[in-house]
This record gives C-alpha cells, structure tokens and sequence, in this order.
C-alpha cells in the first residue's frame, strides 16, 4: 500500500540517532517551559519555535513534536499538580486532576493523562495518516449555522459543570458570557464595553482569565487561609501508579474522548476547549462512579486529556489537506513550516510527499518520546508539591504575571488578569465554580459569532438552523443531554445516572 | 552647534560605512509571531543581514488595538532611538478612521512603504459565477445574495469590496458582508460554499488555486499581474485598484540625521539584489516609496480611505 510505503520512508528518514536525540531535547524542553503557569501549548511552541531554525528539515520537525507534545503534557502537569492551567483546554483536567492530587491520588492522576495523551495522538496520527484529506473535505461542508448549533451544544453541556447549586452556576455563567461580549462587535465593528481602552478593543483573553480564575485565585485562596489549613493536604499517600480499577475506569475514557476531540478538532472552527468541555460532560453524565466527581474522579482526568491531544492531531487534518490553520498551535506550525519554503495545501500530499509522511512520522516519535520520557518522571513531578506553600504559590504568581504580560507585551493585561484573580478569590470563597465563567467566555462569542453569520448568509431566516441536517443533530443532542437526567428521573425503574 | 558638527562628521564619514556602522535594528511588530507583520518584518532582517547592511535586529510583537497598540509602545519605548521601527499596513491605517483610538499612524514619521499585494477576488471551482460579470450582475439584481467574505469590518479586503460596489453603482452598506478573524476561515468559507466570493492577496489562495480548487475571477491591480490568469477590474469597467501594502516608521522625535540614516537603511534594501530576490520567491510587489513619497501616500490614502468608510457609515466622526 503506497500509504504505508510512504510512512515506513518517513520513518527511515526520523529514525537516526542524531535525530533521536532531537526528539528528545524537544520533548524535555517543551515540557519544562509547559509546566510554567500561564504559559500554553501555544506560548511555547511560539516561544521555542526560533529553536528549530536553522536545523535541517527532518530534525527541526521531530523537535518541534517533541516540543508540541511535550507542552502539551507539560500543561496538563500544571493543571493536576497546582491547579493553574495555562491554556483553555487544560481547563478540564484541572478539575478531577487537581481533586485527585489533593486527595494524594497526584500519580494515578499523571499517569493517566499521559498514557491517555499517548494514546489519543497515536490513534490521531493514525487517523490523519489514513483520513487526513477526507476528513478536511467533510470540514468544510460545515458552515455557521452548524457552528452555531454545535455551539449550544456545547453551552449545555457547561451545566454538567456546576456541582451542587444551579443558581452559582448559572451566576457564573452569565459572568463569563458578560465577559466575553467586551471588544469590537465581530460583525458591525462597534466597541462594546470597552471605555475607550484600547486593550480592552480585542476582547479579554481566555488565557489571561483562565490563568486568572485558576492560578492567581488559587494563590489567594491559599494565602487567605494559609494558617488555617495543614500542610497535609497535598501530601502524597498511596501508590504513585495506576491500579487495576484506575486502568478500567480509564481506557474506555481515553477512547471515548478520541472520538469527541479528533472530528471536532479537524473542524475549521473546533479548538480544543469544546472537545474537552463535551468530554467533561460525557464522562460525568455515563460515569459509574458519579458521586466521585468532585472529589476526583480518574475519567474526568483521562477523557479531557485524550480529547485535547486527539482534536490536536485533528487540527493537523485542514492544515496538511488544505492548508487552513485552524488552530493556535497549528497556525505557529504553518509559521515553521514556511522556513523550510512549504506550502500546505491541496497540492501537499502529491508535490511534497516525502514532507507530509517525515512529518507523520515526527508525530508518532514525539509522542513515543514523550511517554519515555514522562512515566519515569512522574515520581519527581510530584514532589513539587512537597515544595513550601508559600514558596510555590509565590512562583505561581510570578509566572502568571509573566505570561500574561509575554502575551501581548502590555501592562493592561496584567491589570485584568490580577482584577480576575480577585474574581477567582471571591468565587471560591462564595462557593460558585470557576469553570463555567470561563466556557462561557470562550462559547459565547463563538456561537454570537456564528449564529449572526448563519442568519447573515441564510439572508435572516432562522429556519436554517433545523433544515441542515448535521446543524439539526446538534440541536437533538442538545435537547437530549438537558432531559435525558429528567427522563431518567421520571422512570422509577431505572437506576438513578 | 553640536548638531551641525555631527551632521558633518555623518556626511563625511559614518554615511559611506552604514554597512558596519548601523549595528542592531530594533523593530516593533504589531501582530504576533507568524502573522504577516512579523513575517514582513523577518524579511527586512534576512535582506538587511545578507545584505549586511545591519549586524542583526529585534523583533518585539505587539498584537492588538488594530496596530494601534504597537505604534503606542513604540511612541513610549523608542523615543529618540535612531535604531528603531515600527512597522504597518493598510490596515493599521484605516483602523483609527473607524475606531477612537489614542494614536494613530500620524503619530509617527513615515519611512519607507516597501511591498505589499494587490487585492483580488476568488470563488471556488464549482461556483455559479464564471467572471466576475456574473459576479456583479447578481449583486446588481439582489444585493443581499451575494455573500462576500473577508478579513474584519474596516479591513483592507471590506474597503475593496466597498469600492467595488460603488464602482458598479450599488450603495456599499447594502454589502451582505461575513467578517473573518483569519486567511484560513476565509478559505474555508469560500471552499464550503458558505460563502460566495473570497477578497485577500494572492499569497492567501495560491495553495487553492494551484491545486484547482478556486478560481480568480479579478484583480485589483492597474495592470493584469503575472501567472495569474484573471483580467483587472479596470477592463471590467471597476475602476478599483487596492494593494494591502507594508511599511515602516520612525519615532517623531529623531534628528533629520537620524531620520536620513535610517531611510538609507531601507532604500539600501529594497534596492538589493536579495530584496529583489525575495519579493519574487513571496509574491510581494516592490512597492517602495521613499520618505517624501510614503508621506504623500498616506496622506492622500487616509483621504481615500476615510471617504470609503463614510460610504459605509463606520467613520469615527
């Protein structure tokens, strides 16, 4: 089969030792610079990127893999550990990851995520070996209005994040769909909500609220009730690795959020902050172990990190067939990519074959690298919570002042962010969640965006909405996901979800 | 006294060793790393240093507030420094025309307006419209059914269109007009039918119409350009012609000596064989203005632009 020809002679080119070693330092790098607060995937792939340059092609690809995989991994050891996601799709591993560390769980909670992450990017990669042009094509078939509905789908599902009361839920919420109307109006231009604050022109940015929500509120709240609190309660106990019951649990979450996180992520308009979300909510509404959540529960953990590395591989689908970045990541990758004179596109996978398949092959040895690399590592991550309170919170906030002024290089964003910590402080100390101010400051925009588009094209008549088909699942599934636990309910005969 | 002292020892012996003598470029990007700005500036630097005309440069990215943001920390940080840039584009400078913002490219002294593209319009393969007559003719008849999709309302690609339409006598707020944040989501729309015509530069659809999947029905140019097979809108009787064009500037506190030192810098460059090189290997045009001519450029694009914005009813008043 000319495909797999194709892969083993990228694998022949990636597989020397010299272009091992680059994987590996990739890896290490991408990982110490990812366990920063505040700073993502994205900020360091952008960060080390000028690394690459001047490799030749095939080792500058596998490092920056390894650098890509290793960020990502690196993220979710910040989110579990410390509880400060540096990007908005290691928002939901923070949850279960971050109550399972607390409860001493900190080793299963790590292991999971990796071998959940290596699994995710293998199957991903797969995917995009065999699928990657079909799969653009089908991409673009999708347009606003299916956007939109996927949107609301993804909106209800943020109320599987809102623990006990409906009301702090919604509360939060609305805060967040508050926040994310300040900025230019998308479509007419406007300013909203900007009080002639230029900064302020381009919206708030996710990654300054989630690291605010999460790392400078956490910081607070943890300095507020320092003497309050003992410090075992970070203390490690059990076992570092994963048991019987944790792999059980685990690997039909690892599978279920591939399937959610690689279709969506090959979207032109996916992300990963909507496969992660939806996967959050898939695992709570079918786990077994319902009550686990909050407390820590492994599939909260497992199910987000595969969605988050699967919809990455999934990006990689319009950005090899067609040439589109679709993602942050994706689009600091076409960056790299031009410094060698490539043009993804339609014409890619024929002009340039030797190019595609190197790359699918980096692909595979980074992630491989990374697991290497990682699992042995695990017992060192942990100890970090060995350091001093006081001494790791004060390097928490000092690194999330830092990325969000590397952000956009701006004092004004560091005001915000330190503004938001406020807000993160006061939500804990009132008991409402973080995570559905900052889903909806993330899906509000998009589906205000996407919905306006549709009715722009559709020349303002709503009704297409339920006449496109895929647009119209969307919608049944929403409508399904809020009364199936009523429906359920109402039937005495079944055991409660 | 000092002043004319130094401007001798400039002109009789620091102009002539520029090559040596200029040291580090610093120039201030708005737009993050990747974007067009900061791929535009990474070209002047690997011009510059093959050309060695500067030992290396600096890049600082400043995203945000329509460009607006850079030129305000370029104003605050660079004051005096004979060393460094801001770079722009067209967009930056319709942005404070629709949009109140504390600064704007007035602020600064123009430098040197280097390269840019010509706008030109694309439908994909299978679409409904054949020329760009078809195009019009449709928009005539019913303005809403035609969905034009491009960059962000007051950008380049929608002033384009706002030309266009005037061009052929329907008024420009009647554009059913689907703003995107990025080239990629343009491409999409328009290759999944979401949207009917597609405006950028030819960098942005190259990959798509190499490969057959879109076509260009007209370019925005004075003359048809070369290897791409699409008549002007001139020859169809739209008199439009729009480059999304790059340039750099100066801080307005230099000395004229900084200011001539600088813009030898840049003539230097585009006059290079490498430079040459380059616009051609990147599908720029060689738009060089030097300084007296930039100047004039801008002022009578800002004219321009602001009356296109006006037509849209989104100038700042």
């Amino acid at each position: 089969m000319d495909t797999l020809a194709a892969l083993a002679q990228g694998f022949a080119v990636a597989l020397s030792p010299s272009i091992l070693m680059w994987a590996l330092i990739g890896v290490t790098l991408g990982t110490a610079v990812g366990v920063l607060p505040g700073i993502g995937p994205s900020t360091t792939v952008a960060l080390l990127l000028p690394a690459t340059f001047g490799l030749e092609p095939a080792a500058a690809f596998v490092m920056f893999a390894g650098i890509y995989y290793g960020a990502q991994y690196g993220g979710s050891t910040a989110s579990i550990l410390l509880n400060t996601p540096g990007e908005a799709g290691a928002v939901m591993t923070a949850i279960e990851g971050n109550a399972m560390a607390r409860a001493g769980r900190a080793g299963p909670a790590l292991a999971t995520a990796a071998i959940g992450s290596f699994i995710a990017g293998t199957i991903g990669t797969i995917g995009l070996t065999f699928l990657a042009p079909w799969l653009a094509e089908a991409a673009l078939k999708l347009g606003p209005a299916e956007y939109a509905s996927l949107m609301v789908l993804a909106l209800t599902t943020v109320s599987a994040l809102f623990g006990a009361s409906l009301a702090r839920g919604l509360l939060s919420l609305f805060l967040g769909l508050l926040l994310g109307t300040v900025g230019l109006d998308p479509q007419l231009g406007q300013p909203r909500f900007a009080f002639g604050v230029m900064e302020l022109l381009d919206g708030i940015d996710t990654v300054i609220v989630a690291v605010g929500l999460f790392a400078v509120g956490e910081a607070m709240h943890v300095a507020a009730r320092f003497r309050l609190i003992s410090e075992s309660i970070y203390a490690v106990g059990g076992s570092l690795w994963m048991s019987g019951a944790d792999w059980s649990r685990s690997w039909r979450a690892w599978l279920r959020g591939t399937a959610i996180g690689f279709p969506i992520g090959a979207l032109p308009a996916g992300g990963s902050e909507v496969p992660t979300a939806l996967s959050f909510a898939t695992e709570r509404r079918f786990s077994k172990h319902p009550e686990e959540f909050g407390k820590g529960a492994i599939e909260g953990v497992a199910g987000p990190e595969a969605a988050n590395n699967a919809s990455a591989a999934g990006a990689l689908a319009p950005l090899l067939a067609l040439g589109l970045p679709t993602s942050a990541t994706a689009a600091m990758m076409l960056a790299g990519f031009q410094q060698f004179g490539i043009r993804p596109g339609p014409l890619l996978f024929d002009t340039k074959p030797e190019f595609v398949w190197g790359l699918i092959a980096s692909l595979y040895i980074g992630n491989t690298a990374l697991l290497i690399l990682n699992l042995p590592l695990i017992g060192i991550w942990v100890r970090l919570l060995r350091v001093p309170r006081p001494w790791l919170f004060a390097g928490i906030l000092c690194f999330s002042v830092l990325g969000a002024y590397t952000l956009n290089g701006n004092t004004v964003d560091v005001g915000i962010l330190l503004v938001i910590g406020l807000l993160g402080f006061g939500m804990r100390v009132m008991k409402v969640p973080v995570v559905p101010c900052l889903l909806g400051l993330i899906l509000g925009p998009m589906f205000e965006q996407q919905m306006r588009k549709a009715m722009m094209v559709s020349l303002g008549d709503p009704s297409v909405f339920v006449t496109r088909p895929i647009s119209l699942v969307f919608l049944l599934l929403a409508a399904a996901f809020l009364l199936a636990p009523i429906i359920f309910r109402a039937n005495p005969n079944r055991r409660r979800p | 006294m000092t002043r004319i002292l130094v401007s001798l020892l400039f002109a009789a012996g620091v102009a002539p060793a520029l090559a040596q003598d200029f040291g580090r470029l610093e120039m201030v990007v708005p737009g993050g790393p990747g974007s067009g700005q900061d791929q535009a500036a990474r070209a002047f630097e690997q011009a510059m240093k093959s050309e060695r005309l500067i030992s290396g440069a600096q890049i600082t990215h400043v995203a945000g507030g329509g460009g607006m943001m850079a030129v305000s920390q370029f104003l605050t940080t660079k004051a005096g420094n004979g060393n460094a840039v801001v770079t722009q584009g067209a967009g930056h400078l319709s942005f404070p025309l629709s949009n109140k913002t504390p600064v704007s490219l007035n602020d600064v002294v123009p430098l040197a307006r280097l390269a840019g593209e010509y706008e030109l319009l694309v439908v994909r393969s299978e679409s409904e419209f054949k020329t760009i007559d078809d195009v019009i003719a449709k928009y005539k008849a019913n303005p809403g059914a035609v969905v034009w999709a491009a960059g962000a309302r007051g950008s380049t690609d929608h002033l384009f269109y706002a030309l266009i339409s005037k061009a052929a006598g329907v008024e420009p707020k009647r554009l059913n007009y689907l703003p995107h944040a990025n080239t990629g989501d343009i491409v999409a729309a328009v290759l999944g039918g979401h949207a009917h015509v597609g405006a950028g530069g030819y960098q942005d659809f190259v990959s798509q119409v190499q490969g057959g999947r879109m076509r260009v029905i007209a370019v925005g140019s004075p003359e048809r350009l070369p290897g791409i097979d699409a008549p002007t809108l001139r020859e169809r009787g739209l008199d439009v012609v729009v480059t999304n064009w790059r340039g750099v500037s100066a801080h307005p506190t230099l000395t004229v000596q900084q200011l001539d030192r600088l813009s030898e810098l840049f003539e230097k460059m585009a006059k290079s064989s490498t430079w040459k090189k380059m616009l051609v290997e990147r599908g720029w045009n060689d738009l060089y203005l030097d300084r007296k001519g930039y100047a004039a450029f801008m002022k009578s694009e800002q004219a321009r632009v602001h009356a296109v914005l006006e037509d849209l009813g989104m100038a700042v008043k």
